[in-house]
């Protein structure tokens, strides 16, 4: 079955008058009536995590909820509070208790255990006011802001989605899509960014075949599509906003890096590479410059793969990027090898969900470099 | 009231200076070594080393300026330069001096530099423009125009 980005169990409860959000890998509901411990009837919210439906029923069963202790009509606690504090933080609003009511055969859908869970707090609600209820059939909030095209279960089902949201507001940029700008995409397009802007003026050639993860059609090198154009076009199977722009990074277009939040350098083009990174500090905007070398020793490969970091606060790496093309040095070759290029996106975009704290980030590495000729990494710390 | 002294160490040799700053020359002599010598001060976060010249300034005062080493001379070692042996004749190697023996030039080329199996005052990193290490017998050092992508 194909899932769409719109979830029916959502637009189920929201056509029925619900005011019903999709956020962050959540279905939210608002104004659920309830009994507090003095008896009043209360307002609350509930939030369930969108899951996948495995042997016919969900695999989560909780539910979380933002509101004081529910009660029955005679101000008694319902007793299904798992954790008081859970203190879950979804799209700025805190849910404080987490339940669990799980019947014998589970839940087929969300949308049967929200209802469930709807149905056991407004029902002491109405014994006091009648009028208590979920459906307000006013100004319908259904709102589905994620990213993706479908949802990210890998995050729900790890229960990670909110270190995710901290990459989710997130303008990012990826100029230069050879074989570490596509591996690059590769993993960026499976992270909650707000969007991915590609820029490159090249075109998808036979060669890129090999440093481009998944596998070409021998059909495309027909076509000669841009890069951008080729790569938008299969990433946008997973991620809804990805911009496009086959060009080459100069001074009449420079400019458009403004508005990024975070920019990937992949280029092979020192003098480039030498204007985007000075005109990225001087702007103060957050970027990873990438780049490799690999040359032949005793009739094997040897090299470095290096990933340099540079922020408004920590500009020091600027002055480290090789800007150089080494045209005239022996050592000057153009071998690639798709794993090295996976590998140098690898880091890249490591360092930046470290950057946003999505992995913890205790040491701040300025300069990472993997050399082959010993398996190691090492770095140049601020 | 005790006038304030200021210690440092000299490989393994602790000494005292009265005054915060002093020249190189002074802290050989203070050291009882030649001026002839070379002696380097050992930086923080085992990042490498700086040489010390007789006309040049240290303030014994900045937290982590108190260890100093003497260099040694006719010294001579192995290195693994980009996974070829090298034979070099200097205790230490400056970034410049790498890329000099790689790239056969004397321009300033940026380039990325690792190191490992170093010292104990540098066992490994990256040596960044500027810097200097201390080597030492099959010391493994790489050096590459990171460019391509």
């Amino acid at each position: 079955m194909v899932q769409s980005n719109h979830n029916n169990d959502a637009l189920r409860l929201s056509a029925e008058g619900r005011e019903v959000k999709v956020v962050n890998g959540y279905i939210i509901i608002q104004h659920v009536p309830y009994v507090n411990t003095s008896k009043e009837v209360c307002y609350g919210k509930f939030a369930v995590q969108i899951q996948q439906v495995q042997n016919g029923m969900i695999p989560d069963h909780t539910a979380l909820f933002s509101g004081s202790q529910p009660c029955d009509h005679r101000g008694v606690p319902i007793d299904m509070t798992i954790e008081p504090n859970a203190n879950v933080s979804i799209d700025l609003e805190v849910f404080n208790l987490k339940f669990s009511r799980k019947p014998q055969t589970g839940y087929k859908s969300n949308y049967d255990q929200l209802i469930m869970y709807l149905k056991i707090l407004s029902e002491q609600a109405e014994r006091i006011d009648p009028l208590a209820t979920s459906i307000t059939n006013k100004s319908i909030e259904y709102i589905d802001d994620d990213a993706f095209v479908y949802y990210d279960f890998n995050a729900c089902k790890a229960n990670i989605t909110t270190i995710s949201d901290k990459l989710r507001n997130q303008k990012i940029g990826i100029i230069g899509l050879g074989g570490t700008g596509s591996y690059l995409l590769d993993f960026i397009s499976k992270t909650p960014v707000k969007e991915i802007h590609l820029v490159d003026g090249d075109r998808f050639y036979q060669n890129n075949a090999f440093r481009a993860p998944g596998a070409a059609s021998y059909d495309e090198f027909a076509s000669q599509n841009f890069k951008v154009d080729r790569y938008a076009q299969i990433y946008s199977q997973i991620h809804k906003n990805i911009y496009t722009y086959p060009i080459y990074i100069d001074e009449n277009t420079i400019a458009m890096l403004d508005t990024l939040d975070f920019v990937f350098i992949s280029i092979d083009n020192g003098i480039a590479r030498k204007k985007i990174t000075q005109y990225l500090s001087d702007k103060g905007l957050s970027f990873i410059d990438t780049g490799m070398n690999v040359d032949v020793v005793r009739n094997s490969l040897r090299g470095a793969i290096r990933t340099s970091y540079v922020t408004r606060e920590q500009p020091n790496e600027l002055q480290n990027i090789p800007t150089d093309d080494f045209t005239d040095n022996v050592y000057n070759s153009n071998i690639q090898i798709a794993e090295l290029n996976a590998l140098n996106a690898v880091l890249a975009v490591i360092r930046w969900k470290r950057h946003y704290q999505f992995y913890v980030n205790n040491d701040i590495e300025l300069q990472i470099v993997y050399n082959i000729d010993y398996d190691q990494i090492t770095n140049a710390n601020a | 009231m005790k006038k304030e002294v200021f210690k440092f160490k000299v490989d393994s040799n602790i000494f005292e200076s009265e005054k915060s700053v002093i020249s190189g020359a002074e802290m050989k002599s203070i050291a009882g070594l030649s001026p002839d010598i070379t002696i380097y001060q050992i930086l923080d976060k085992k990042a490498g080393i700086k040489i010390i010249q007789n006309d040049s300034s240290v303030d014994l005062s900045v937290s982590g300026v108190e260890k100093f080493g003497v260099i040694i001379q006719n010294f001579s070692c192995t290195l693994k330069l980009n996974s070829s042996d090298i034979q070099w004749n200097k205790q230490y190697i400056s970034y410049d001096e790498v890329v000099s023996l790689v790239y056969g030039t004397n321009e300033v080329l940026k380039v990325s530099i690792t190191y490992s199996h170093g010292p104990e005052t540098n066992p490994n990193g990256n040596l960044l423009i500027g810097e200097i290490i201390l080597v030492k017998d099959f010391i493994r050092i790489t050096a590459d125009g990171t460019v391509k992508s």
